[in-house]
């Protein structure tokens, strides 16, 4: 269990390395087409709506995103889409995403990892 | 955590025996041994901006707890502790649902819910209070400080020193996994829990090891603390959750440059660890009781770190004296969570510096070094009861191998 959970760390460590720079609080762009990518915890989802409240920022300045999830975008569980109501508080998720004059709009979910076990109190 | 005991136990004694594979020791507040000219001329630069005191006009606010980062990392002097306590703040427990029927966002369940979930209180303005305002905020809002949220648990954190943290930040990740043992396999009573950060990373500073890299950490500081934003985090924060009202922050963001923000970083980077001072032979025993009694199962004696840019930080050496994991401290120690750390879990506390502070743990509540190892429980409680039933010499040797370090 140890090494699994171990493995597992490192496997996520290793897909969300980053190099030199400082992950923006206000996540990061991805090039002139105003693209950008976040990976978040997801604080919120409105399945109604197709939004979804994400958890980022860098140090203790944390911030909440809202992204709207298109009708029609599915969530990319390794290679498995799903719908978005596979998305849950708690799970880590990358998104990318463009502006547009109503907010943030999703082109790509990825579910990276459903929510550990909860501590105990 | 018998490896790791044992390897304290050895490298203790080598400490003891004055072995000779740590790089020279820096004096206190110096620089890292074996920077280049040009790391040493960003470490001068980057004290520069550690000690600038900010007013509203270069950035400050318009909330804050201080207006240099050296107003609080002060004692000795620069990068060491300070006497501030901040307030910080979470709700654990609170169950952040799904949309479900009626779409609704953010239902909680309140403190007893069962989902064991932190919220760290964002849209309330975050686990940070801000304990001052500007004048200009002061006179828009009428008030003199963050309001607290209305609901979730309060913590107190003290200012700890930060020599030294640079390695900290340079020991891979692997080594700190290796350490972890988070359902107690080994049955030593002693986990070790990775924290992680909202992207998934692994974190290490902060109290409950919720940021990953320490360049994040100050980044966010320098807006947290003092209210100046930077290219890392371009935004201010909210005044508990509301926006700031128009005209009170007259500077425009980022209010600190890439460059000095990044001169900032290699100052707190670049500052050495204390040297621990030599031990007589009382320390010496002391330093291998500490071992024996199980204070070194998550006070590791050193951690090494692995490749970097910088030749100063690269494959060295660091008896920080910490795993830099997350371990249960007991149901009197709790307080609020913080990530995947519930409320009584703590990062072990880094013990190199410990001789210049004045106040320990994480909320500066012992005013000596023996109360804090009496106020900790959950799993240090066996240690600790290993340490008051030892004999008066033992104990003076242990106190006197700690206040070396």
């Amino acid at each position: 269990m140890r090494h699994a959970r171990t493995l597992q760390l490192l496997v996520l460590a290793a897909a969300l390395a980053t190099t030199d720079s400082v992950p923006s609080a206000a996540a990061q762009p991805a090039g002139a087409d105003h693209l950008e990518r976040m990976t978040a915890t997801v604080r919120a989802v409105d399945l109604e709506h197709r939004s979804l409240d994400l958890v980022t920022g860098v140090g203790y300045a944390l911030r909440i995103r809202r992204v709207e999830a298109p009708a029609g975008l599915t969530v990319d569980d390794r290679g498995a889409r799903l719908p978005l109501a596979a998305v849950t508080a708690g799970c880590i998720v990358r998104v990318e995403c463009h502006r547009s004059a109503a907010g943030m709009v999703a082109s790509t979910l990825e579910l990276l990892e459903r929510p550990a076990q909860a501590p105990k109190p | 955590m018998k490896a790791a005991g044992s390897a304290l136990i050895i490298l203790s004694t080598l400490n003891a025996l004055g072995s000779a594979s740590c790089p020279p020791a820096a004096k206190l507040g110096n620089p890292l041994p074996g920077l280049t000219a040009d790391e040493l001329s960003r470490f001068e630069k980057g004290r520069e901006v550690f000690e600038r005191r900010f007013t509203p006009e270069t950035g400050l606010g318009p909330l804050f707890n201080a207006d240099a980062c050296g107003e609080c990392h002060e004692e000795p002097l620069a990068g060491g502790s300070g006497d501030e306590v901040e307030v910080h703040v979470g709700s654990f427990g609170a169950a952040l649902l799904a949309g479900g029927s009626g779409g609704e966002v953010d239902a909680r369940v309140g403190s007893s819910g069962a989902s064991g979930s932190c919220d760290l209180l964002v849209e309330e303005g975050g686990p940070v209070i801000q304990q001052q305002a500007t004048p200009a905020l002061q006179a828009a809002l009428g008030i003199e400080r963050e309001p607290l949220p209305a609901s979730g648990a309060r913590a107190a954190r003290s200012t700890p020193d930060i020599f030294g943290f640079g390695l900290l930040d340079a020991v891979p990740e692997r080594a700190i996994l290796a350490l972890a043992d988070p359902e107690d396999r080994n049955r030593d009573g002693i986990s070790g829990r990775p924290n992680r950060f909202p992207d998934g990373r692994l974190g290490r500073f902060g109290r409950k090891a919720f940021v990953p890299t320490l360049r994040e950490f100050n980044a966010g500081a320098l807006v947290i603390e003092q209210g100046v934003t930077n290219p890392a985090v371009p935004s201010e924060e909210s005044i508990g959750g509301k926006a700031i009202p128009a005209g009170v922050d007259p500077v425009r963001e980022p209010e600190l440059s890439e460059e000095e923000t990044r001169l900032l970083d290699d100052f707190v980077r670049f500052l050495a660890p204390p040297a621990p001072l030599p031990l007589d032979r009382e320390g010496a025993r002391g330093s291998v009781i500490f071992g024996t009694i199980g204070c070194g199962s998550c006070h590791v004696a050193s951690l090494a770190t692995g490749n970097h840019p910088v030749a100063a930080l690269r494959y060295q050496r660091v008896e920080a004296y910490t795993d830099l994991l997350l371990h249960d401290m007991g149901a009197e120690r709790a307080d609020i969570c913080f990530g995947l750390a519930s409320p009584s879990e703590f990062r072990t506390e880094p013990l190199m510096g410990l001789r210049f502070m004045t106040a320990f743990l994480h909320d500066g509540k012992a005013k000596s070094i023996e109360e804090a190892i009496d106020l900790h429980g959950g799993e240090a409680a066996a240690a600790r009861k290993r340490f008051q039933r030892l004999a008066p010499p033992a104990r003076a040797a242990v106190l006197r191998f700690l206040g070396s370090l």
